[in-house]
């Protein structure tokens, strides 16, 4: 080993309980970030598989030209050839499920009272894995063997006072402007922990759907793919854009990227507060290694004045106790990634529950994952910013003056 | 004889506040290779000044100071601090050995810090065995006595070699038999090896050991 390493670690365990307090404070900077930024990681992955899975899947399809002009003229954009795209869609790697949903909306009666919906048409199998995360309260999932069976959100069922086996009246428009009416029977209630979704969401059978809309060809709005894993949206997109192009069909193409904005804004909101807690630490790392930086070169002038004087130059002091902060920050960040971890698996093994946030109606038990980017980045700064912190004062040691170094005592 | 080291007229002042102080004034003096020399006289007289000053750790108000032929004056920190690396050995009052490195690792720091190639580790060997202190080389100085440690920072202060070796009142902090065994350790190493001493004291007993004695009151030389 280099001699100046041999002395920068030999010096740092010098005072051992200076060092122990130092190493403590940074150790638990880089635990508060792997343990804040695993639980962050935790929301987003959270926020992400409950979008996809209780309501836009993975992939959508639709008819070229729906995206922007769809919602103002919703029948003008269908896509014709659904079953055949579906068998088509089916066979590509990691693709688990396939399905066509109609959205409408129109007033839904008990008879005594009446209030607004947005329906959504889908095709029972398969839509039950991909609303995997709205769970079924209670009742029953739809059925293609009751095809006026309908399921509707917790908070729609609730304000109605309406249970399975309870008739009510759907009233729409069809595609032509037509008012038509569907005479159905709440056959389950599912809650799927966003508020807004489940107040005002019911479910029917694409094919009950499609005749009330009066979508005599089996059309469809969008096609909805559900994958294995989320991580193969990318590859998957690929080769739907391959299908698309080869085959020459009117669609485009939208990722859940795409569609879930609140995912984003939840990333953009705990992206921020994360920053702001790593700039914390930071402060924090800085503060530290720097007291601990100047005392130990408080107490040591002599002995700096002595290597001076010896022939070592400016910039050979200057790396000692820069090696000194980086040898701190090593052992901090290790000391950290223990730590880290470490409570990291404690606090999800324990379950804590949290409260519902905002916009949601569940609650949920805290994870934290260990991210390895999380890991990186907690050690990384630990070792950076020590090593930055010591620079100021290595910089002020190596200015001494020789002969009053030598002469403090 | 070649002249080690040559001291031209060399002065040096304070600012204490408003104050001036005059640590040295008018100083001349040259060492001979291989002599064995002491500055005496009493404390505040200006002994660590001019040692300080040949020592190219600090600079004269005036004057010139040459080292092997080599002016010192005008040298930048860098340059002073390479001189010092090359040239210079150092043995101080308080020992100054780095308490966290062993016996063996401060005698070898100077030659690390000279980047020398080739048997390290026998120069060093050799170097504490010159001090008689072979057996002690795994101690870190808080383990070692003062004396044990004044040899070691001899050791550390001849292993490079140097042209001068400079020893600054290097028994004061010692008792009085420890501290003429070093004086005896200083002059053998001299006699042995040829390396030149220049040492600092106010011990009458000391300096009867040297060849040549310089005393030195309020800053000057007193002939």
């Amino acid at each position: 080993m280099p001699l100046q390493l041999k002395l920068a670690i030999r010096n740092v365990f010098r005072n051992r309980r200076r060092t122990l307090i130092t190493l403590a404070a940074l150790a638990f900077g880089v635990a508060a970030i792997i343990v804040f930024g695993g639980f962050v990681h935790s929301i987003y992955w959270g926020v992400r598989e409950s979008t996809i899975r209780s309501q836009i899947g993975h992939i959508q399809l639709y008819r070229a030209g729906y995206s922007e002009k769809g919602t103002i003229a919703p029948y003008d954009y269908l896509i014709d050839d659904y079953q055949a795209l579906r068998a088509e869609l089916l066979k590509l790697p990691h693709v688990k499920a396939v399905t066509g949903r109609l959205g409408f909306s129109g007033l839904v009666s008990t008879g005594d009272t009446t209030t607004s919906f947005v329906g959504i048409g889908v095709q029972p199998e398969g839509e039950t894995d991909l609303s995997s995360l709205a769970v079924i309260v209670d009742g029953k999932e739809l059925a293609s063997g009751d095809p006026r069976g309908i399921t509707l959100g917790v908070g729609l069922a609730r304000a109605f006072g309406v249970k399975p086996g309870d008739d009510l009246t759907l009233l729409t428009t069809t595609r032509h402007g037509a008012i038509n009416a569907l005479a159905v029977k709440v056959r389950g209630v599912w809650e799927s922990g966003e508020k807004a979704y489940d107040d005002r969401f019911l479910r029917v059978g694409l094919s009950e759907v499609q005749r009330l809309l009066d979508l005599e060809g089996g059309e469809v709005q969008s096609i909805v793919l559900l994958l294995d894993a989320t991580e193969h949206t990318a590859r998957v997109r690929a080769e739907v854009d391959r299908l698309i192009r080869e085959r020459g069909l009117p669609l485009e193409v939208r990722t859940w990227e795409d569609l879930a904005l609140r995912y984003h804004q939840v990333r953009e909101l705990f992206g921020r507060i994360f920053a702001v807690l790593t700039l914390i630490v930071s402060i924090m790392v800085v503060f530290g290694i720097t007291n601990t930086m100047t005392m130990a070169i408080f107490e040591r002038t002599r002995e700096i004045g002595t290597i001076m004087a010896l022939g070592t130059r400016g910039r050979g002091v200057v790396s000692m106790f820069v090696l000194e902060g980086i040898a701190l920050g090593l052992l901090g960040g290790v000391a950290g990634l223990l730590l880290g971890v470490g409570l990291a698996k404690a606090i999800t093994a324990w379950g804590l529950q949290l409260p519902p946030p905002p916009g949601s109606t569940r609650g949920f038990a805290v994870q934290i994952f260990v991210v390895p980017e999380v890991l990186v980045q907690a050690f990384r700064l630990s070792l950076i910013t020590a090593a930055l912190a010591s620079l100021y004062p290595a910089w002020r040691a190596a200015r001494l003056n020789v002969v009053e170094a030598l002469r403090h005592v | 004889m070649s002249e080690r080291v040559a001291v031209q007229d060399v002065g040096k002042t304070y600012r204490l506040g408003k104050v001036t102080v005059t640590a040295l004034a008018g100083v001349s003096l040259a060492v001979t290779a291989g002599e064995f020399l002491a500055i005496a006289g009493p404390s505040g007289s200006g002994k660590t000044t001019l040692l300080n000053l040949i020592g190219c750790l600090d600079a004269p108000t005036s004057g010139t100071i040459a080292i092997d032929g080599e002016a010192i004056g005008g040298l930048s920190a860098g340059r002073r601090a390479d001189l010092r690396a090359r040239k210079l050995g150092f043995v101080f009052q308080t020992f100054n050995l780095i308490p966290v490195l062993t016996a063996w690792e401060n005698v070898e720091y100077p030659l690390l810090l000279q980047r020398r190639r080739g048997d390290v580790a026998a120069k060093v060997r050799a170097a504490l065995e010159h001090v008689g202190l072979a057996d002690r080389a795994r101690h870190r100085p808080p383990e070692l006595s003062g004396g044990q440690q004044q040899r070691v920072a001899i050791a550390r202060a001849l292993v490079t070699e140097p042209a001068l070796v400079l020893a600054d009142e290097p028994t004061a902090n010692l008792d009085s038999r420890t501290g003429h065994e070093i004086v005896e350790l200083m002059r053998r190493l001299n006699r042995e090896r040829g390396t030149t001493f220049v040492f600092s004291t106010h011990d009458p007993r000391i300096v009867q050991a040297a060849d040549r004695v310089l005393e030195i009151s309020d800053g000057r030389l007193q002939s």
